[in-house]
């Protein structure tokens, strides 16, 4: 199925915002708008849908881009506006978000709220150092004989230390593509249906092919 | 921290007539070393940044894109640069250039080129009548044609893995 991405955006934490995870640049998170069309009972309908990826510094998203989106860019999978475009161009295109990243507080105000989901499989926890995770029931979306998923809404700083304590306690990585049954994934939901206003997004969204 | 230089590039395209698949193919060999390994030695081998030639990638059009693709990954980190210690590329620029010396095949890349007949010199596995100084095409039209490399090729992977590489040493 291919993928028309309508809009990126960039969210940017500062440093002192993150205390502890201090990182001199600040750290980011990408996320991108994507439109899909839903097929439902009254007909299809045009859905948008936003996914983030890992927060992380700048490098280090634009890497994961290259090893990601941009594959699939290169094989035709991945579209902007309905058109076809290369990765260099669609790099080209993230530059621009990046030039004009949105601090959080702004993302919430649009109504954008990221959501940390950690999947962890139960038989290689560590029985001590995950426990008291696992009595955090407000915390958690399903749990089974299987696997654990954490929810944590990251609308606020203080849950950001709630996520990295989860994170490095049932021993996650972000972006662990390889093993599918210890996941760290990022939704991005955006509470609002609206969209954001219509300059800044003509701005984001300038699409060059 | 250390970073890998890219020094010279070189492709080879096998076309597709010869070979008898559907599509051309493309072995793309870099000479590459570490910013932080050093030549010992005597003369003007003293000194210089180690450097040997490398397989990058090799396999039909695509897969070779997508493999550069990937590299281009840590061109923004800085993890890998291209000339000297300081030859930033971003990666869309590394990419186009990918993507340009595809195109270009052999012919005008790189200052390299004079260099592509019979510089070759192949490895495969455990076979040693690979290990041939001044492959020809002919040469590499029988290689792709090895069972492990074909089905490799079918799945649409890059074949630079099944290659070891040796070149010229190119001093500039």
């Amino acid at each position: 199925m291919k993928i028309n991405e309508i809009g990126r955006y960039v969210i940017q934490f500062s440093a002192g915002e993150l205390g502890h995870y201090l990182r001199k640049k600040g750290m980011y998170m990408f996320t991108h708008d994507e439109l899909f069309v839903a097929v439902e009972q009254q007909g299809a309908q045009s859905v948008h849908r936003l996914t983030g990826d890992r927060l992380a510094m700048q490098y280090a998203n634009v890497g994961h881009l290259c090893g990601t989106r941009c594959i699939e860019a290169e094989r035709g999978n991945l579209q902007v506006n309905g058109k076809a475009i290369s990765p260099e161009k669609y790099l080209k295109l993230w530059r621009l978000a990046m030039a004009k990243p949105f601090a959080l507080e702004d993302a919430l105000g649009l109504g954008i709220t990221p959501v940390l989901h950690i999947r962890k499989c139960k038989p290689s926890m560590g029985k001590n150092a995950t426990e008291n995770w696992l009595r955090a029931e407000h915390l958690i979306e399903s749990s089974d004989e299987i696997q654990t998923t954490w929810r944590i809404v990251l609308d606020d700083f203080a849950n950001y230390d709630i996520a990295n304590s989860i994170n490095s306690t049932v021993c996650c990585e972000y972006g662990d593509e390889f093993d599918n049954s210890n996941k760290v994934s990022l939704i991005v939901s955006r509470t609002s249906g609206s969209l954001f206003p219509p300059s800044r997004q003509m701005d984001l969204c300038e699409v060059t092919t | 921290m250390s970073s890998e230089i890219i020094y010279h590039r070189v492709v080879r395209r096998l076309p597709a007539k010869d070979t008898g698949l559907a599509e051309d193919l493309f072995l793309v060999a870099v000479q590459i070393g570490s910013s932080n390994c050093y030549e010992y030695g005597f003369g003007n081998r003293n000194g210089r940044r180690s450097r040997s030639w490398s397989m990058l990638a090799a396999g039909t059009r695509q897969a070779v894109m997508e493999r550069l693709i990937r590299i281009a990954a840590d061109m923004e980190s800085g993890m890998v640069k291209i000339g000297h210690a300081s030859g930033h590329v971003k990666p869309e620029s590394f990419i186009a250039g990918a993507r340009m010396m595809l195109k270009a095949d052999v012919s005008k890349y790189d200052g390299a080129h004079s260099y592509i007949d019979g510089w070759f010199s192949l490895s495969f596995y455990d076979k040693p009548y690979w290990d041939k100084d001044a492959i020809n095409t002919s040469d590499l039209i029988e290689w792709v044609k090895l069972p492990l490399v074909a089905k490799e090729l079918e799945d649409g992977g890059s074949i630079n893995t099944f290659i070891k590489v040796s070149g010229p040493d190119i001093r500039r």
